[in-house]
């Protein structure tokens, strides 16, 4: 038992190793619905305005259409098999976020940024160059039979902590971005909630075709392009997926609550901007992580935007060691306080 | 001095993967899967503006409402429309991959949307009309109208410009 939970904690500890393994399946899953999307929606031309940069560099035969779809249908499932069991496993990596990266740049160009995409498809492309990234694949026993030493990267602690350092470092800097961006665009105002509130209780899917997309416009300012109309539109609102009773119950309480979204916008923006701290010490890496996660899980109740990606991410982030470790010693001091207690009452 | 080793092959991959963010971030604009999150970041109260787009088809005196023409929902018609084509009003836009902004390339950018979107509905639905009209009307958060729909913009399909209509 001792020894499977070792190796389990020895996997944990790894985190390359365990989102080539997640990351793999994950957008491997999304990158074939997304497939069948962009075949099945009809106004889904690649014209000029609808390609990512990465799109327009890319060959235009390159992109998903009625005739490669059944290629990329098997490709994505042959290298999500390869990336997986780590045979040519950095190729395969790079051949599944890229062709990710694509698709869902395609499906931008449709009409919808997908955000929970956004992150996620670029830790998988880092994990293409990243060293410690085929730790336990066919790939390393193959390098290592031939080079009679340990395959480069391999499980070496120091470069598992560098490679996931920098993944930390993209996270951080995406939750970062994120709070100023809120700033940038909502400025001091944006802390007292009614964002938020709005957002919580918009019922976007309960309106008919033509009335869900709201567009949000001001009067034209001196810095404003004015030859664009007299209604100075200036952003698109997001959309609350959730439609069941009991969360518009809860969301209509929350919402209403001036106080607790205050609080809640606050802290919002606090945890995006503090993301630095995960390199101060494991504890308090893991303490931000275990933050934003209880972040997703509540917009995810509430609006139905999962962002379960960005929350696999965060998981395999955590430094299990260190929860581990910390673990053990409060259990320890919990049995020694029991023991010093069970003394004390003999010796009454 | 040895310019192969591990530790600047790191640095190297790091730059790599964190300029693209820098510069979006820094420039306020996005293009998958580069992004500075401006989700929800637009402040929104009771005072805010809110408004709804539509399309009209008009051909020899009939108008033809084109929301059942858009060829995918509404939300990612006109976040298309609205992101990539249109445009915000202010000079940088969390919602498109466009550094720079005249009125020249807006002009463009809206034949060109229009151009393929007349060119979809004829291949799809056999459509043709003499312009199509972009209307918008102020909602409430409940999509409720407050006054009628407006003209916002036309494009007249046979000379094939779009015009911004200013009143």
């Amino acid at each position: 038992m001792k020894a499977i939970l070792n190796q389990g904690l020895k996997f944990l500890s790894n985190p390359l190793f365990t989102l080539r393994i997640f990351l793999t399946l994950l957008i491997s899953k999304n990158s074939l619905e997304r497939l069948n999307f962009l075949v099945g929606v009809k106004n889904n031309e690649a014209y000029e305005l609808s390609l990512t940069w990465i799109n327009s560099v890319l060959p235009k035969e390159m992109l998903v259409s009625q005739s490669n779809f059944e290629f990329y249908h098997y490709l994505i499932i042959i290298c999500t098999v390869t990336a997986v069991i780590g045979l040519f496993g950095r190729l395969s990596i790079f051949i599944l976020a890229l062709t990710g990266i694509m698709i869902n740049g395609m499906v931008e160009g449709v009409g919808i940024f997908d955000h929970n995409l956004s992150l996620p498809s670029q830790v998988f492309f880092m994990l293409a160059f990243l060293p410690g990234t085929m730790s336990y694949s066919i790939d390393g026993l193959i390098l290592n039979r031939i080079f009679k030493k340990r395959y480069f990267g391999g499980t070496d602690q120091k470069i598992i902590k560098m490679s996931t350092n920098l993944i930390l470092l993209v996270l951080v800097f995406t939750y970062f971005t994120a709070g100023v961006s809120k700033l940038r665009y909502g400025g001091v105002e944006w802390l007292d909630g009614s964002t938020l509130s709005f957002y919580i209780q918009d019922k976007m899917l309960d309106y008919e075709e033509g009335k869900k997309q709201i567009l949000l416009g001001r009067s034209i300012g001196e810095e404003d392009f004015e030859w664009k109309g007299p209604f100075g539109l200036y952003s698109h609102t997001y959309g609350n997926y959730r439609t069941s009773p009991a969360h518009r119950v809860f969301n209509t309480w929350l919402g209403t609550n001036e106080y607790l979204m205050s609080i809640i916008s606050i802290l919002t923006v606090l945890l995006e901007l503090c993301g630095f701290i995960v390199f101060i010490n494991p504890r308090l890496r893991n303490i931000y992580l275990i933050s934003v996660i209880a972040m997703h899980s509540v917009i995810g109740f509430t609006m139905g935007l999962s962002f379960s990606y960005y929350r696999v991410i965060c998981v395999l982030l955590i430094d299990w060691r260190s929860v581990f470790s910390d673990g053990a010693s409060i259990y320890q001091g919990l049995k020694q306080r029991k023991v010093k207690l069970l003394y004390r009452t003999q010796n009454r | 001095m040895k310019i192969f080793t591990k530790k600047n092959y790191m640095f190297f991959i790091a730059a790599i993967f964190l300029l693209p963010n820098l510069f979006v971030m820094a420039l306020g604009i996005e293009s998958f899967p580069y992004t500075q999150a401006p989700m929800f970041g637009h402040y929104i109260d009771s005072e805010t503006k809110l408004y709804l787009l539509k399309f009209e088809g008009h051909k020899d005196g009939q108008t033809i409402d084109l929301v059942d023409y858009y060829g995918k929902s509404e939300l990612r018609f006109i976040r298309h429309f609205f992101s990539k084509v249109y445009g915000s009003s202010e000079y940088f836009t969390p919602f498109s991959g466009r550094v720079i902004e005249d009125e020249e390339r807006f002009n463009e950018r809206l034949n060109l949307f229009f151009e393929s979107f007349e060119k979809f509905l004829w291949e799809e639905y056999q459509l043709r009309f003499d312009s199509i009209e972009v209307k918008i009307a102020q909602v409430d958060g409940e999509r409720n109208l407050i006054g009628d729909f407006r003209p916002f913009g036309i494009y007249n399909c046979n000379t094939e410009e779009y015009k911004v209509i200013m009143d």
